[in-house]
């Protein structure tokens, strides 16, 4: 629920915003997020867009790793299974296509489940140990992150946290920077950020440098999540791969929610919920005073 | 209180602030932030190292190539051409990002990796680095490349995509624990 609650769905809330204290107005709603989880169904382990994975290319999963084959086996065919009763398409070629989707999830359910078992072995760890997540969701996480345990968060960034301030990630197909250099005539996109390449012909990167250093981006609220973090002295550090200074400078100078805007416990408040979270504001600081 | 303030500055900063209804609250200084392939806040000369003001590499690059305030111009009086220094394929990762990855990783608590595809080493071998019951939460607005990250945690075992949700246009794709 943290999370929910603090890397907002929505535009990037700019610091003029903030100083009025009025972005609680433009708050989309929380509670979507969660309807989203549940009604949606979505399930990453499902590779709905054919992506390219192809667990036998490179890699034998196989080879290293004597696990439980039948049971694995078994959990493939309920897997294939499911999937095959869904609808009732006379579209031949739709539904082998989603066969071999199904199947394909399913050799990676598998490729999943026997390197877990040998990290299990290998490690010496009790696969049946308690978690330390209550459960494997944002749910889990949140709550984990209000308990005793939790007071090294390490948060590791990239340019994903940036692109609702405006600025272009690398990798995102159209709109990453790597889609989007052709008029500097590369050899590949990322010659622009090799040093070789760099000697020989200055001028391309000199060109982008002239773009990448723009002014006057608001903060996401990833980066105020981040700087709520350090806030409630959770944050042991923050590792960016961000480059653009701009993206950092934010990252800098990302004041917290205006207090103004919290829930009495000082995380913000959502406008859309009405319900103070009073459990995950007072687990931290407040417990801490009464010890 | 007293002991509040033995602590935790961080916290105790932030009640404080609390109490005096300040409208903004302190960012996050510099020593909380890596940046692990450098930024646009320092330039140097990638023939002599030395560095070079931010506010004459930036004049330079939006003057252009040539007149005495192009960056041909800069190259001549540094004695080679200048840069800011973020990170360049085949360069070595600042000092800094190695002491601490170290050192930081071992106390880990929790490892929340946001809006990277973990495409980029040693950067995307970091999550390998959290002790084995350390819940990593991962999101970004696309998979990451299940490979990518296999590779990185074959010595461990590997993140878990558990969930999918929207959120500021990222995609909570995985959170494990497993």
């Amino acid at each position: 629920m943290v999370i929910y609650k603090l890397l907002r769905r929505g535009r990037a809330v700019n610091s003029q915003n903030m100083a009025e204290g009025t972005h609680d107005d433009e708050a989309p709603s929380i509670a979507n997020l969660e309807v989203m989880l549940s009604a949606d169904g979505l399930d990453p382990f499902t590779m709905e867009d054919g992506d390219d994975v192809d667990v036998s290319d490179g890699v034998d999963p196989f080879a290293v790793v004597e696990g439980d084959e039948d049971e694995v086996e078994d959990a493939a065919l309920q897997h294939a299974g499911d999937d095959d009763d869904d609808d009732d398409d006379d579209d031949d070629e739709g539904e082998e296509q989603e066969d071999d989707e199904a199947e394909r999830a399913a050799e990676l359910d598998n490729f999943r489940i026997r390197l877990r078992e040998k990290g299990y072995r290998e490690r010496g760890v009790d696969p049946q140990r308690t978690p330390l997540v209550s459960s494997f969701d944002m749910r889990g996480i949140a709550e984990f992150m209000r308990g005793p345990r939790c007071k090294n968060v390490i948060v590791m960034c990239g340019a994903g946290i940036s692109v609702s301030a405006g600025i272009p990630d690398f990798r995102t197909p159209g709109t990453g920077l790597y889609d989007n250099l052709q008029k500097y005539d590369l050899p590949t996109p990322q010659s622009i950020f090799e040093l070789d390449y760099f000697r020989e012909r200055p001028d391309a990167f000199y060109r982008l440098c002239a773009e990448l250093w723009p002014d006057n981006y608001a903060p996401t609220p990833t980066h105020h999540f981040i700087t709520e973090l350090h806030a409630r002295g959770l944050l042991r550090r923050c590792f960016t791969q961000v480059i653009a200074s701009d993206c950092l400078e934010l990252l800098l100078m990302a004041s917290s929610w205006p207090v103004t805007a919290t829930d009495g416990h000082g995380w913000p408040r959502m406008a859309t919920d009405g319900q103070a979270p009073s459990h995950i504001g007072r687990s931290r600081a407040a417990s801490h005073a009464e010890h | 209180m007293a002991k509040l303030h033995l602590t935790s500055d961080a916290r105790v900063r932030r009640l404080t602030q609390n109490i005096d209804s300040l409208e903004n609250l302190a960012g996050l200084p510099a020593h909380m932030t890596v940046a692990a392939h450098g930024n646009f806040d320092r330039c140097s000369c990638i023939a002599t190292g030395a560095a070079v003001p931010v506010e004459e590499v930036r004049a330079a690059i939006a003057h252009g190539k040539h007149g005495p305030e192009g960056w041909l111009a800069m190259a001549e009086r540094h004695g080679g051409l200048v840069k800011p220094d973020i990170v360049f394929f085949g360069e070595q990762l600042p000092e800094r990002f190695f002491q601490l990855a170290e050192s930081d990783f071992r106390q880990c608590d929790l490892l929340i990796i946001l809006g990277t595809s973990l495409k980029v080493q040693p950067f995307a071998s970091l999550i390998g680095l959290v002790d084995d019951d350390v819940p990593r939460l991962l999101i970004n607005r696309e998979k990451v490349d299940e490979l990518a990250r296999m590779a990185t945690d074959t010595h461990r075992w590997p993140l878990v995509a558990m969930d999918c949700v929207y959120c500021d246009g990222l995609h909570v794709i995985a959170c494990d624990y497993m």
